[in-house]
């Protein structure tokens, strides 16, 4: 590989967004033929540099090459044009167009009938031939189920990906940045990505590819560099793989404690916390019902559009079944509603005995559940608004001084006690989520939740897009809460986190729950793996 | 997990510079929080200027400064309500016509000041809830909704006026209402005081509970917002009604001091207000840079730079088209500043 012709090169490349540094004179050098790999924590420039490099923001310093040239695109749609392409993280598309206009959006005159003098083209756009040109480039990756005249917004998170990797594949990038793509996508949209990764490197084109999933990280990349804070810290040859040692470097110190937990001792608890009784949800779910318990950390996992997703919503109240019930027990406030003893607030009393319909997700808010929702930058932050804002408003009832006093000074206090518990990374409670991490903002959607008092969180994909270390905060936290008394839902695409953090295992196929296990017996990968398919 | 305080969260770099970064952004983040003040003090300044180049009677001018900026912000403050959820009614001055022609009707049944009042208030919360009901509950595209409901209101007014100016006679020797009327309705501190309140219920209850603070989030991104336990059709319905005060208000206050209602009354209101919102530092697109108070000081910009260039164009003896050479001139500044705020609304972000 060594030898083989230099297709990158990024050379002393630094960039600060306001207060925050996020690259320190950078030189990244990827071969022909190269899956490098890139990881680090959130927020140690990963996404920074490979962003300057496809175009998206210019750099404050350094200088680029592509093949040998130097290297300046002009946007993202230049540096596609030129070779350069890249699938990024969030998602990347308009959800009111049809997928066809996605695909071609900004090259809607290449199918124009008539040519300018200029080596333009004028008249209407030949829809016909944009849409089979469309769908030609969804089969090409194999997203074939994916039709070219389907709404954008109709689709799931994957498929919506997966519309991303046409259009950019569609380019015939020579280089192809991948950023974080694959936290979003099951293991049958994961196959496509790596397949055209491999198709790519083998063409003589090369791969920077963004993962915090490190054992798929090692398993795809020839080579493996490490970011920390801004700068990169050491790049691994394949020979020299080692988990422990890139954990290391990743976070500059060594992982202490478990990752997961390491007990394996269950019972199921006697007290119920939350049930779904024979719910019905259009094809989605399909007559489920399932009981969580206090202190229970209750795992629902299988293939992306099984339905778990839903399950989660409907869990919530954001979603209205359209046969059965969600029932919350115990959580009813004794003296009713507006005593100032809300679920949350500490010594609350709430009669056990209650058991109530929860009707809508203010309902469930308000009877102490909290959720963590997949698509984090949607739906659960606004990320134009602060931290401050986004963490203090499942909270206001926590920290109002009389029925309806909001002072500021007590909200600063709310959501500094909160972000800081988190290790949030910051420079002011009032600056905009957006001009977080990932996995910063992932700390602040907890802070919002955990804050609230939630007593049974929902969490849908929690460690999506979050590094090892923040991971294992999560983990920590979860089981924390677990040993409080807490429920938490945890849905996922990751059997790893569901086995090594779950009490019991849901797995769901088509809408049904196929199989129950529990830790108590210990978790099969095969088994599993056998109910979800 | 471990407590760390803001500098030491931002780690990897030297203290000294990350706090000088950290300190320069907090200065800036200020500093553009008080450009509308700066650009009220500035208009002020510039008015007063001419005021002592042209030897304007000062007391007189004041009085029309002050009825002017209790007009526009009584309905501008409501609007931002409106605004702030990323909603918009295009329909308010018709809406105030309307509210001022039925209310000055009850008058004149009545001779009762405080049934008018009630009427005017009624009306005005009545038309903005259609408007609720059609945006929040039918759905029916907002744009399109209110400059319907914008033509409907004018028609109606005109069809009650009938091409006449309403006289709702106050003030009648030997009325009822005679002496509340000159000796408290009809003072400028009457009505500005009535404003004042307004304006500090409204950002009561936009700084203090749990009101504003919800209806910023639901701007910043209703599917979240909706998510994190906020009735978005709750918030909707009271900041129409909170608007419709405003207007009812507007519409009362409007009638006070001409003792008469026209179809012209109001036509200018609308645009005046989206003008007073952005010269207070309000992004119409509301959401988490909302401010309740931008109407207010956006208001007496507004009408500080009205009197300002209708004493310039006076001196120099413009005989025609004053009125709309001022527009002119307040229309270009709204969209420097309208730009402006997007610019600074549009914050650096992480490429995430």
């Amino acid at each position: 590989m060594s030898d083989a012709k230099i297709l990158m090169e990024v050379r002393g490349v630094s960039k600060s967004f306001g207060p925050t540094v996020a690259l320190k004179n950078v030189d990244i050098t990827v071969r022909a033929g190269e899956i490098r790999g890139l990881i680090g924590e959130n927020g140690s420039g990963k996404s920074t540099v490979t962003s300057i490099y496809a175009g998206m923001q210019p750099a404050d310093s350094g200088e680029m090459y592509f093949l040998g040239e130097r290297w300046e695109p002009a946007s993202m749609v230049d540096a596609m044009r030129r070779g350069v392409g890249m699938i990024v993280q969030e998602t990347g598309t308009i959800a009111d167009i049809p997928v066809a206009e996605n695909i071609f959006l900004g090259e809607e005159d290449a199918f124009r009938p008539f040519k300018t003098k200029g080596g333009g083209t004028w008249g209407p756009v030949n829809r016909r031939a944009l849409l089979r040109r469309a769908q030609e480039a969804l089969d090409d990756i194999g997203a074939g189920h994916i039709r070219a005249t389907d709404i954008t917004g109709s689709l799931d998170m994957q498929d919506r990906k997966l519309i991303e990797i046409a259009k950019v594949w569609m380019g015939h990038p020579k280089i192809l940045v991948v950023d974080e793509t694959t936290t979003a996508l099951s293991q049958q949209g994961r196959d496509i990505i790596y397949d055209l990764m491999e198709r790519l490197a083998s063409s003589g084109g090369a791969v920077v590819f963004i993962s915090h999933d490190l054992d798929e990280i090692m398993e795809k990349c020839n080579a493996l560099t490490v970011l920390r804070d801004g700068s990169i810290i050491r790049t691994f040859t394949k020979e020299e793989f080692d988990a422990d040692a890139i954990r290391t470097s990743m976070i500059g110190r060594e992982l202490e404690g478990s990752y997961y937990r390491d007990d394996t001792d269950y019972d199921i608890p006697r007290e119920k916390a939350i049930e779904l009784a024979d719910v019905r949800y259009r094809d989605r779910v399909r007559g489920i019902s399932l009981t969580a318990h206090r202190g229970e950390i209750l795992g629902i996992g299988g293939l992306s559009h099984c339905g778990m997703h839903t399950l989660g919503k409907l869990l919530f109240g954001a979603l209205r079944p359209d046969e059965g019930e969600v029932k919350v027990y115990g959580r009813r406030p004794l003296h009713g509603k507006g005593n100032g003893e809300e679920p949350g607030k500490p010594g609350a009393r709430l009669d056990p005995d209650s058991v109530e319909t929860v009707k809508n997700e203010r309902f469930a808010i308000s009877r102490g559940i909290g959720y963590v929702a997949k698509d984090r930058d949607t739906e659960s932050l606004s990320t134009v608004t602060t931290i401050r804002d986004n963490v203090a408003i499942t909270g206001l009832d926590l920290f109002k001084v009389g029925k309806f006093l909001i002072l500021s000074s007590k909200e600063r206090e709310y959501v500094e006690t909160q972000v800081n518990a988190m290790s949030t990374k910051y420079f002011s409670i009032d600056q905009p989520v957006a001009t977080l991490s990932g996995g910063n903002k992932q700390k602040v959607v907890f802070a919002k939740w955990v804050g609230a008092g939630s007593d049974i969180l929902i969490l849908d994909c929690p460690t999506r897009g979050v590094d090892i270390g923040v991971k294992q905060a999560m983990y920590q936290l979860m089981y924390r809460m677990k040993k409080e008394g807490k429920t938490i839902v945890m849905i996922s695409e990751e059997m790893t986190e569901l086995m090594g953090m779950c009490d019991r295992l849901l797995i769901m196929k088509d809408g049904e729950i196929t199989r129950e296990f529990l830790r108590r017996d210990g978790y099969s990968d095969s088994e599993i793996i056998r109910y979800m398919i | 997990m471990q407590t760390q305080t803001a500098t030491e969260n931002m780690g990897g770099l030297l203290p000294d510079a990350m706090e000088n970064r950290r300190r320069r952004a907090v200065f800036v983040s200020k500093f553009i929080n008080f450009i509308p003040l700066i650009g009220l003090v500035l208009v002020v300044g510039l008015y007063f200027l001419s005021v002592a180049v042209t030897g304007y009677r000062l007391s007189i001018q004041m009085e029309m400064i002050i009825n002017k900026i209790i007009l526009v912000a009584f309905v501008a403050t409501g609007a931002t309500f409106i605004f702030t959820i990323g909603s918009f009614d295009l329909s308010l001055g018709a809406n105030m016509l309307l509210s001022a022609v039925v209310g000055s009707l009850a008058y004149r049944a009545t001779k009762s000041l405080w049934l008018m009042v009630l009427v005017c208030v009624l009306v005005a919360i009545g038309i903005s809830l259609i408007n609720y009901l059609l945006a929040a509950v039918f759905h029916l595209p907002v744009f399109i909704m209110t400059v319907a409901m914008m033509t409907v209101l004018s028609t109606i007014s005109s069809f009650i006026l009938g091409g006449e100016t309403l006289y709702p006679g106050f003030a009648q020797r030997g009325s009822e209402d005679y002496e509340i009327y000159h000796n408290m309705l009809d003072t400028i501190w009457f009505r500005f005081g009535l404003l004042a309140l307004y304006v500090l219920v409204c950002c009561f209850l936009f700084y203090f509970t749990k009101l504003g603070r919800q209806q910023k989030f639901l701007g910043g991104n209703p599917v979240c917002a909706k998510l994190s336990g906020i009735g978005i059709v709750k918030m909707t319905f009271i900041s129409f009604t909170i608007a419709g005060v405003g207007i009812g208000l507007a519409a009362f206050c409007s009638t006070l001091p001409s003792g008469s209602i026209e179809s012209a009354t109001g036509s200018d209101v609308g645009m005046n207000m989206l003008i007073a919102i952005v010269f207070g530092g309000m992004a119409l697109s509301g959401g988490p840079k909302a401010k309740a108070f931008a109407a207010f000081l956006g208001g007496c910009t507004m009408a500080f730079l009205d009197l300002f260039m209708s004493n310039i164009l006076s001196y120099a003896e413009v005989e025609s088209g004053k009125d709309a050479i001022t527009m002119l001139v307040k229309a270009i500044l709204f969209l420097i500043v309208a730009a402006l705020l997007g610019i600074a609304s549009r914050s650096k972000q992480l490429p995430r």
